[in-house]
């Protein structure tokens, strides 16, 4: 399905999206439906890996991440060291049952729509790239 | 309707060689299905809906190599199974999967993807940012 075929869909251009997750199978769709706009998409199977990748030097754009996954770090506590560390970077967490009443940002509910999570993590994902681009 | 690009399971452990030899595989024309271990492996095998006609497999990754090799052939799957010991010979399988690939022409020299890795390998240990 090519991306300029898909109504509705925003033009991803070079959006980088790193998908963090550790059901390979909700991985790879994920992460498939975001390839199929064009996005380059980096899978990490832990936050952990998603930190080392994003410490030695990955380009990304956002990063969508589950909350409960085995490792050292939560999603909701990967997301806080992101904050820290790259405040410019976009985080959106995943999580069936996230329930902390300190969390202000965004989650996106499991099960989701693959078609709409993927939409609007491109959105966020161009919304960041053009303001890196523009400034 | 074009018909669908034949499925290689990667099974590394290493999320900086992994995404750089999948990214490879991919600019050939496969379906790439990233696994960080065995057990992910043996997930995708056994419950995904996809042909996986290949599989890739690190020797160090819990529950890869061997045992990854002895269960697919418990489980008469078809998918050729490939082990490579080192990082060298992972790209180095890549490269000949890649030449036997969908794709007309390979999409960058595969010493690239390996420069490419040594480079990120050797950022993480000197704990750079």
């Amino acid at each position: 399905m090519p991306q300029s075929d898909v109504e509705g869909a925003p033009r991803s251009g070079l959006a980088r999206i790193l998908v963090v997750e550790d059901d390979p199978l909700i991985r790879f769709a994920m992460a498939e439906a975001l390839r199929e706009f064009g996005v380059m998409v980096v899978e990490a199977a832990s936050a952990d890996e998603a930190w080392q990748y994003l410490t030695t030097g990955g380009s990304i754009d956002l990063v969508f991440t589950d909350h409960r996954m085995p490792g050292s770090m939560t999603g909701a506590e990967l997301a806080a060291r992101i904050r820290r560390n790259y405040p410019a970077l976009r985080v959106v967490v995943t999580s069936a049952d996230f329930d902390d009443p300190n969390w202000s940002e965004a989650v996106v509910t499991k099960p989701y729509d693959l078609f709409k999570t993927a939409t609007g993590l491109i959105k966020r994902a161009v919304e960041r790239g053009q303001k890196e681009g523009g400034s | 309707m074009s018909s669908p690009s034949p499925v290689v399971l990667l099974v590394e452990g290493d999320i900086l060689v992994r995404h750089p030899l999948a990214e490879y595989l991919r600019e050939c024309g496969f379906t790439v299905f990233e696994a960080s271990n065995g057990d992910e492996a043996r997930r995708a095998l056994a419950t995904s809906t996809l042909q996986i006609e290949v599989v890739l497999a690190d020797m160090t990754s819990e529950g890869s190599g061997f045992a990854l090799r002895r269960w697919i052939q418990e489980q008469n799957h078809p998918a050729d199974v490939i082990m490579a010991g080192s990082v060298e010979k992972a790209v180095d399988c890549a490269a000949d999967i890649c030449h036997e690939g969908p794709a007309l022409a390979k999409p960058y020299e595969h010493h690239l993807v390996l420069d490419h890795i040594r480079q990120a390998i050797a950022r993480r240990e000197r704990g750079c940012q």
